[in-house]
């Protein structure tokens, strides 16, 4: 495959230059095009360029594929004024870089001439391309892996919203420490999570499970208040992703070993479920297998990756 | 002041880097050598905001991707410690001939960077100067911490360790990759990382070293880069306050104020 790499600089409504990369296919097959979106807080590489490893597979189907950093991010220009990083991914998961992402999709119709995008992007690229899906028609279709539907904050108290599998998993640690004498002088020594190690212990005898939404609510697309309550989900989770399946199509793929795929189960699927089942040729849930957040070994990469192309193919070539 | 991403060619590959150049340039330039793998990424941000403030401050800089590394041409595990040198050669080349008319060219490196800009100084001794931060002055205890990273992952996945230390040095003898943090690492990496010794060792680099230990709280003092020191002949050791923004913490680390003030109050005393 002869590619081309191109260093480029798009200017958003802002003036500030977001910095990013072109990636050409020589011989250009298709009107639509991959945008990666930046992870959480890390740049347009993705954790341990697991974003290079995406597009080099994905140009072999000669996509171009842009990569960019957001404002603040990476090498582009702005700044970010949270001083925590629960507080960045709040603020990315409640749309902070929507408007970002347009100027890349304004920037490839003008220099490139292609007007049909696939967003694609790990946690908060996900979330960010399905609030951007929203907001602008250009995209038919969304490659989300590990798409957080919760909000983090610093102003959230995290065990309040904490899975039954996450704390299942924990119980599971602390069993196996039950005999280390190293984690007996952690406990006795004021340093152990005591309210996270509690829950966990009780939890088999006390879940909490959420009611499905009765059908009338499921038709308008918007989150029940106690809901978002009881679950801390992101508000705009539920009506994006239904308007986005009634007329495109979404790859969702999780890991199995990461929070966000209990979370999405528990908190999302099991609620709001029947609500988007009526468009299920439109979406697909894939878990990868042992799999943690963020792909870290080969086979799970290679795993997730095999799944993308097969959707890409299936939908888009 | 002015910021361009190019790409630029070395050895078959394009290396990929943004040449950060001041409105009002006193001839002096920077190489930035970034830390390994993913301390990279996270310590992104802090190289971006530095490199804006010394070019605001005059100098231009050239921040740059290895070989495997960011947005550079070429899979992670097929790169060497050698790789690594020759890209920070070919770096320093680069800044030299885009911007022309530069009378010094000094490196600054984070962590494993560091390590890399004291190495490469020491077979470039007309860079100047050479700053230094947290550098890692073992880099056979750098391995281990590395493959603690795999142990870790396979814990918290597999809730058991299904490769030891030596299945996982046995592998990669056998021509085999060992994964930290989703990075490939092959035996001659391995071998020429665990053979790195900066302490206790005489460095031939003439110029002024500027060797900064960051500390997560007051009067942790200076014992780790105090071990480097003896090796230099010119050399100012000073200990900061600062989150080690190199790995994931609670805060968002895209500036690191007293790292900064240091390095450039030391920089600029030592024109």
């Amino acid at each position: 495959m002869n590619e081309r790499f191109q260093a480029v600089t798009i200017k958003t409504k802002n003036n500030r230059s977001l910095i990013g990369i072109l990636q050409q296919p020589q011989d250009l097959h298709h009107n639509i095009a991959i945008i990666f979106l930046s992870p959480g807080i890390k740049n347009r590489v993705g954790p341990h360029r697991l974003y290079i490893k995406m597009a080099e597979r994905f140009i072999e189907m000669e996509f171009p594929i842009l990569r960019v950093d957001p404002e603040g991010l990476g090498d582009s220009e702005g700044d970010i004024d949270e001083g925590l990083t629960a507080d960045v991914y709040t603020s990315i998961q409640l749309g902070r870089y929507i408007d970002d992402t347009i100027a890349m999709m304004d920037w490839m119709q003008a220099h490139v001439g292609i007007s049909r995008f696939i967003l694609a992007g790990l946690c908060g690229g996900a979330i960010t391309a399905l609030l951007a899906a929203e907001k602008d028609d250009r995209v038919h279709g969304i490659l989300a892996l590990g798409i957080p539907c919760m909000l983090d904050s610093t102003a959230i108290d995290p065990l309040k919203y904490i899975t039954a599998k996450q704390l299942s998993s924990i119980r599971e640690r602390y069993l196996i420490k039950v005999l280390n004498l190293d984690a007996w002088k952690r406990f006795l020594s004021f340093k152990s999570d005591y309210r996270l190690l509690l829950k966990s212990l009780i939890q088999p005898f006390h879940s909490k499970t959420i009611a499905p939404l009765p059908a009338e609510t499921e038709k308008t697309g918007g989150p029940r208040q106690n809901v978002l309550q009881d679950t801390n989900l992101n508000p705009h989770f539920h009506r994006a992703l239904l308007a986005f399946i009634k007329k495109n199509k979404i790859l969702l793929i999780f890991s199995e070993a990461d929070r966000l795929y209990w979370e999405m189960e528990e908190k999302y699927l099991d609620v709001y479920g029947s609500a988007i089942k009526p468009y299920s040729s439109n979406y697909q849930i894939e878990l990868v297998k042992d799999a943690n957040h963020v792909f870290s070994f080969k086979e799970w990469q290679q795993q997730m990756i095999i799944i993308s192309l097969a959707w890409l193919k299936n939908n888009y070539s | 002041m002015q910021e361009t991403p190019f790409f630029f060619p070395h050895q078959g590959h394009q290396l990929f880097g943004v040449l950060h150049q001041p409105e009002a340039p006193n001839g002096r330039g920077f190489v930035f050598c970034h830390p390994f793998a993913e301390e990279k990424l996270w310590a992104h941000r802090v190289y971006v905001n530095y490199a804006r403030e010394l070019s605001r401050a005059g100098y231009a800089v050239l921040r740059f991707d290895y070989r495997g590394h960011g947005d550079s041409s070429g899979s992670f595990e097929d790169f060497t410690l050698e790789s690594r040198l020759s890209d920070i050669a070919c770096a320093v080349s680069t800044l030299q001939a885009r911007v022309g008319g530069l009378e010094m060219i000094g490196l600054l490196g984070l962590r494993f960077g560091a390590t890399l800009a004291a190495l490469a100084a020491n077979a470039q001794p007309n860079l100047k100067p050479l700053v230094l931060w947290e550098p890692i002055a073992s880099g056979s205890q750098y391995m281990k911490e590395l493959i603690r990273v795999n142990l870790a992952t396979q814990s918290a996945v597999y809730k058991e360790i299904r490769h030891n230390t030596q299945a996982l040095v046995a592998k990669l003898k056998a021509g085999e990759t060992i994964n930290v943090d989703g990075y490939d690492i092959r035996y001659p990496l391995y071998e020429q990382m665990m053979a790195i010794k900066l302490a206790g060792e005489r460095h031939p680099y003439p110029g002024k070293v500027l060797l900064i230990q960051v500390n997560k709280k007051e009067g942790l003092g200076m014992k780790r880069v105090a071990a480097l020191a003896a090796g230099y002949s010119q050399v100012t050791c000073i200990d900061v306050v600062e989150q080690p923004f190199w790995k994931e913490i609670r805060e968002y680390y895209a500036h690191a104020k007293q790292l900064f003030a240091q390095t450039t109050r030391w920089i600029t005393n030592n024109e």
